[in-house]
């Protein structure tokens, strides 16, 4: 199935849609939700992410992922924050 | 002469300058900042930053408001973008697409152009504000520069006026429609809540009534001598005006749409309908300027696992406005609570002139606000860290109005894309990522919020004084 991607390679909408301006065109599966669905700009080829699970199945993980993402940058921030700190106490 | 007119040398109060938005992040630990900024992206009120070596901020901003800070806070620290996540976590839901409509206040409160930002208490609100009784609110298509400043709803076959947006419960006045039905039997349309849109310009009212378990809806169409924003009561608007009956059938019907669609009622007679049901979004152009009420379908949505009004009073369809009141979108997330973005725009003059905008975007949500004489932006909670604030810009004010045929190619200006063609019913470019060059409001990880601002500034006036003209 054919479908419309952003010049970045973000999906924009399926290939049904007349597109008047400039934009890529990809093959992808069907029956997946956009939002999974981007333009490998090298390989022009469709990506699919986490490919293999269903869209209920890639909803969940993205909230896992979201979630991890979260909580690794908040470890980072401290992280950050303290080294920043120590090097101040240094100075001092 | 309609109150967007100068009359006797004053301004209608209600007008107001290009509109502003408030942003507002940080780690609520040792930074944390709120910033208006205008239709030209310059700052025009900030009163707090607070740049901390120790956890002092107990309450946020000039206000120490109790909802959101680092510690002390009834909601938590809007710290990061779940906004994948139900509005009960709160601190994600600042970033909902639900956040914004046309009224001056946000589902969570409001700020002042120069700054000043408030939440409305929003735990244990209990039905109370314009959160969760926000869907009751009529469209409302206005007169250039304004917003509504009275607040109507329809509950049923109940029209009412409450007083402010923050307590939504006993409303100030009411009118019972049943004693202006001409044909519609009143028990029989009378699933759901029903929806109402005004067009101020025409002084024209229209509300929609659902029949049970059918696409059939009747909509009644009130041009009134005396306008509705004006009125000293209800019943002076009913009673002054001329009632009109149409049978209309919607393209599908269900929970979500017997209570909530979005009805922009065009200045040439037409009327734009929009509703979400289930996983799509649908939108129909009637004519109801004479005595047969013509369809125009535009294009369905499909959007993926997202919550409509059944699932949440506080899910209902949005509509935003330009400034000019020119064009008016109605919206509604693409994923779960408030990421990505579906809406249909119309022409208020002649709302056969539609276009959709379609985000996909799953991982931060939102808002969707007016920006300068005839412009809509969409706003994107991404990260800041190493790059600004994600903003797409669209502008409509060189854009034809007036519907030719189906296949007329127009241009819309876009940030994202330069002047972009576009036909009747196709799809604009709302490419994430269009960097705004505002910066975010910490060094490392941060998510922008937004909210509302109450008062767009005009002339030196910096606050909204009440009434109208």
């Amino acid at each position: 199935m054919k479908y419309n991607f952003y010049v970045n390679g973000t999906a924009w909408c399926d290939g049904k849609e007349e597109i008047l301006e400039d934009h890529l065109v990809g093959e992808g599966p069907e029956g997946v939700a956009l939002w999974r669905l981007s333009l490998d700009l090298n390989t022009k080829k469709v990506v699919v992410k986490y490919e293999g699970l269903s869209d209920s199945e890639a909803e969940k993980q993205l909230d896992l992922d979201l979630q991890a993402q979260h909580e690794a940058n908040i470890a980072k921030d401290a992280e950050k924050r303290a080294a920043s700190e120590a090097a101040a106490l240094k100075v001092a | 002469m309609k109150l967007s007119s100068i009359a006797g040398g004053i301004v209608d109060p209600r007008k107001e300058g290009y509109p502003s938005f408030c942003l507002f992040g940080g780690d609520y630990n040792s930074f944390s900042q709120v910033k208006v900024i205008g239709s030209d992206f310059q700052n025009i009120g900030s009163p707090y930053a607070a740049g901390c070596n120790t956890t002092m901020s107990y309450g946020h901003g000039m206000l120490a408001d109790p909802m959101f800070s680092y510690s002390h806070s009834d909601a938590g620290t809007p710290s990061s973008n779940l906004s994948t996540q139900d509005y009960s976590i709160y601190t994600t839901f600042v970033q909902s697409l639900h956040q914004s409509d046309q009224y001056p206040m946000s589902a969570y409160g409001s700020t002042s152009p120069s700054g000043y930002q408030s939440f409305n208490n929003f735990i244990n609100e209990s039905g109370i504000t314009k959160l969760s009784r926000g869907y009751l609110l009529i469209n409302q298509v206005m007169p250039e520069g304004m917003r509504p400043r009275r607040f109507f709803g329809m509950q049923g076959n109940t029209f009412q006026e409450f007083a402010t947006l923050t307590q939504m419960v006993n409303p100030i006045d009411t009118f019972s429609l049943n004693t202006k039905v001409i044909s519609r039997n009143v028990s029989t349309f009378a699933t759901g809540n029903g929806s109402a849109g005004y067009n101020e310009r025409t002084q024209t009212l229209v509300t929609l009534h659902s029949n049970g378990s059918s696409t059939a809806v009747i909509a009644t169409k009130f041009v009134s001598t005396v306008n509705l924003n004006t009125c000293n009561t209800l019943k002076e608007f009913f009673d002054a005006s001329t009632i009109t009956e149409y049978s209309l059938t919607m393209t599908t019907n269900g929970s979500d749409s017997y209570t909530d669609k979005v009805v922009v009622v065009g200045d040439n007679g037409w009327v734009g309908v929009s509703y979400r049901e289930s996983t799509n979004m649908y939108a129909t152009a009637y004519d109801l300027s004479g005595g047969n009420a013509t369809a125009i379908n535009f294009s369905t949505q499909g959007m993926t696992t997202s919550y409509g009004v059944t699932q949440g009073t506080y899910y209902y369809t949005k509509m935003n406005t330009t400034w000019d009141g020119n064009w008016a979108m109605a919206y509604t997330p693409y994923y779960y609570y408030g990421c990505g973005c579906f809406g249909f725009v119309f022409s208020t003059q002649d709302p056969r002139r539609s276009f959709r905008i379609q985000n996909t975007n799953s991982a931060s949500g939102g808002m969707i606000v007016p920006y300068g004489k005839s412009g809509l932006r969409y706003m994107c909670g991404i990260n800041t860290d190493s790059a600004s604030v994600s903003i797409i810009s669209w502008d409509f004010k060189n854009t034809d109005l007036n519907y030719s045929s189906a296949a007329a190619t127009t241009y819309i200006h876009s940030n994202a894309a330069g002047a972009q063609a576009v036909n009747n019913d196709g799809i604009l470019n709302s490419a994430v990522n269009a960097y705004s060059g505002i910066t975010g409001f910490y060094y490392s990880t941060c998510y922008p919020n937004f909210q509302t601002v109450n008062y767009w500034p005009l002339n030196g006036k910096i606050s909204y004084e009440g009434g109208a003209l």
